[in-house]
């Protein structure tokens, strides 16, 4: 299971995702810490869900376009297409080359979506890449989620949303990713693991700039989770009708030995 | 003294009469830390004390985090998930107070008092009069938090 979500703010771009994987043998599955988010060039940030083999060629084949220039231009429409095209196709070539088709089977599409985003002249843009190959444009809407925990991150937002919250700024669209991505994790731990991980893309500053993209530190991660812990807790604190009360800071653990 | 040095010494609770370790969240930890290089810190050299900046939850230092972690790796804290806790909790390994004994030998004992005090004072407070009291002695360290208290 995988959960990868972009969130548009008027300060940028946040694209976040769990770190789950999972191998599978004869005999057991090995769940593994895997990077789900990765940089095109200075402007174009990626994430796939699916299988490895699926995903790893098709970051290769958008790394050989963003490379070959392929992803530059004055359209943002050709270059949308291209990443389209490219992904699709790459996704379909690793799922010949590894699980080769039984005669003449008729084949459904590989099992992998993803989103591509980033910055064209000064506009944000977000690209929802389905199995099939279609394109889903994300940017209107100010929030995407792909992967097969994405109803988690889906129903969140719907939710905050209805309670009005707001995200003006980087750093609350960052903390409102971490939020569904550890609760979505907190729901389904067999499946999704962290530690999340988040980008985030400022607005560039002019329109031949470049926007800034900053992979957060596990520092910054760190800061988020007692951000959030701190939002819940006085969530918890305000309404002692409701839920039990935080326990008093002097909690003690059996000693090591 | 380097700062983590001050960071294991906040961490530095003595065990309850039953021999379990006390622990501490992320959120005392970063308010209490601030308080001392307000308060106790002056004129220290830089690399004694933690930076800290307006952040969604008041004064933050990043640097606390670098080194909590840094700590577990040496095995001298160690990071506690407690069922039902919105957050892990640190404390110190055998190795850690075995560390701590020997800094407080070398620390200014004004300076170990000060420590004592304010980590007594952040852990008796709720977890929201605890921010009312930081936001309201250093407001210009709450102009990016989320919440009012």
């Amino acid at each position: 299971m995988t959960l990868i979500l972009a969130l548009t703010c008027p300060q940028g771009i946040v694209l976040a995702s769990d770190s789950a994987s999972t191998a599978e043998t004869f005999i057991q599955e090995t769940h593994l810490v895997t990077k789900k988010i990765f940089q095109l060039d200075d402007r174009i940030l990626a994430a796939g869900s699916g299988t490895d083999c699926v995903t790893s060629a098709v970051r290769s084949r958008l790394e050989e376009l963003a490379k070959a220039n392929q992803l530059r231009g004055n359209s943002l429409k050709e270059i949308q297409a291209r990443v389209a095209k490219g992904a699709h196709e790459a996704a379909k070539a690793a799922r010949d080359l590894w699980l080769p088709p039984l005669g003449d089977e008729k084949r459904d599409p590989p099992v992998s979506e993803f989103v591509v985003c980033g910055y064209h002249v000064e506009n944000p843009w977000v690209l929802e890449i389905h199995r099939n190959g279609t394109v889903a444009p994300r940017e209107k809407e100010g929030f995407t989620a792909i992967g097969s925990g994405d109803t988690f991150a889906y129903f969140s937002v719907a939710n905050w949303r209805r309670w009005g919250i707001k995200m003006d700024k980087l750093d609350h669209a960052a903390l409102v990713a971490f939020s569904l991505l550890d609760d979505a994790i907190h729901a389904a731990p067999r499946w999704l693991r962290g530690p999340v991980q988040i980008w985030m893309m400022t607005k560039p500053i002019s329109t031949s700039a470049a926007p800034k993209i900053e992979e957060l530190s596990k520092a910054k991660i760190d800061a988020l989770e007692t951000t959030y812990a701190t939002w819940r807790t006085a969530q918890i604190d305000s309404l002692p009708g409701l839920f039990d009360a935080q326990p008093a800071p002097a909690i003690s653990v059996p000693q090591q030995t | 003294m380097k700062r983590e040095d001050w960071l294991l010494l906040f961490l530095d609770l003595p065990l309850t009469d039953d021999g379990r370790v006390r622990v501490v969240d992320p959120l005392r930890i970063q308010k209490g830390l601030f308080y001392f290089a307000q308060e106790a810190g002056m004129g220290l050299p830089s690399e004694s004390l933690y930076g800290f900046e307006p952040y969604l939850y008041g004064p933050c230092s990043f640097d606390i985090y670098h080194d909590l972690d840094s700590l577990v790796d040496k095995g001298l804290v160690q990071r506690f998930q407690i069922e039902g806790q919105n957050w892990p909790y640190y404390g110190l390994t055998h190795g850690g107070r075995e560390v701590t004994k020997g800094l407080r030998d070398t620390a200014e004992a004004r300076l170990l008092e000060a420590l004592t005090e304010i980590r007594t004072r952040v852990m008796s407070l709720s977890f929201l009069d605890l921010l009312r009291k930081v936001y309201r002695e250093h407001g210009s360290y709450a102009v990016n938090s989320i919440i009012k208290p």
